[in-house]
């Protein structure tokens, strides 16, 4: 049987004996919502990387202390939450030029068939406005709306990735929506 | 009654919540019904969040190139690799400095040449610069353990 058919507790298992390459298994399985959640805190692609990859060599370190029958992602979350709050705080105290603030697209179109270029346009311009509003959000309803809104996590997943109940899940997407919504009120 | 009101408006937030996510059953649905008609500013409120969702819903997380894909684990790996490699560079380089500086101690220590105020002046500099090391150190290993998110919000 092949390393990658194995379920998560084995290959944590493994990884917890210094296995490298079982350790490797999880990383593949993880690495895109890794990503993305990662993107989701900081916006900027290379950081988003950077960090994503560095709360997994953490996670290599700190394997041994993985209690099995824990999800990984809910633990390896709480890493990459941290590291990436660490990374805003200190992006925050440093003093950016201008010309060096990260200014990128990450947001865009699910699809643009059939759409006049003009449209097109036009929804990009929204987006831009739509991910300027949820950088505006509080961060604890900045993190929720974008795990759920643009990674798809069920109303469990993410009662689980932050320790919170479902009702409290339910209404920080409330407040969130309702602060987005009043902040894009002319595109909507 | 105000309290009940309140609960139920709460009550019916959430519901909202869940019947733009998808995560509404049918009997949760009936009760969002009822409480629609209870608190029709609810509904309205509802309106423009199911505006809002239908401008996320067409939206996505920019796709970075597939070729980060490719070497997203060998990177890691070698991080993992050169922690190791750094931590015994360290370690070696430690054992070196401690002997180096124990020799020196002995031979300034034997040197009869050597004034013993300048000993002293020697001994005293380089046990400051210990100290230094060690305080630092400590400060170092006990931030790591204790205070490494200290100002992360939770």
């Amino acid at each position: 049987m092949k390393l990658t058919e194995y379920d998560d507790q084995t290959v944590i298992r493994l990884a917890q004996k210094g296995n490298k390459h079982a350790f490797g298994v999880l990383v593949k399985r993880y690495m895109q919502r890794a990503y993305y959640v990662a993107l989701g805190f900081v916006g900027s692609h290379d950081d988003a990387l950077d960090l994503s990859q560095e709360a997994f060599v953490r996670a290599y370190r700190a394997i041994k202390r993985f209690e099995t029958g824990r999800q990984f992602f809910t633990w390896y979350y709480q890493i990459l939450r941290n590291l990436c709050f660490n990374f805003n705080r200190d992006r925050k105290k440093n003093v950016y030029r201008f010309s060096e603030m990260p200014e990128q697209e990450v947001l865009q179109l699910k699809s643009t068939d059939s759409l006049r270029p003009d449209v097109i346009l036009e929804k990009k311009q929204v987006a831009d406005r739509l991910w300027q509003a949820i950088n505006e959000l509080p961060a604890n309803e900045k993190e929720i709306i974008v795990l759920r809104e643009f990674q798809g996590f069920s109303y469990q997943e993410l009662a689980d990735l932050l320790s919170i109940p479902i009702g409290t899940v339910m209404s920080r997407l409330y407040h969130a929506r309702k602060h987005l919504a009043k902040a894009l009120q002319g595109d909507l | 009654m105000r309290n009940e009101n309140i609960n139920e408006k709460e009550r019916c937030r959430q519901l909202m919540m869940a019947v733009l996510d998808g995560e509404l059953s049918r009997i949760e649905s009936d009760e969002l019904q009822s409480l629609f008609k209870k608190y029709p500013d609810l509904k309205n409120e509802y309106l423009s969040f199911k505006q809002l969702k239908e401008v996320t819903n067409t939206m996505a997380f920019k796709n970075p190139d597939k070729e980060i894909w490719e070497t997203y684990w060998y990177n890691i790996y070698n991080r993992i690799e050169r922690g190791l490699a750094w931590f015994v560079l360290t370690l070696g380089a430690s054992i070196l400095i401690a002997y180096g500086l124990g020799e020196m101690f002995a031979d300034v220590w034997k040197d009869a040449n050597l004034s013993t105020i300048l000993k002293i002046g020697i001994f005293a500099a380089l046990a400051g610069l210990i100290l230094l090391l060690i305080s630092v150190l400590r400060e170092k290993l006990f931030l790591r353990h204790h205070e490494r998110y200290k100002e992360v919000k939770r």
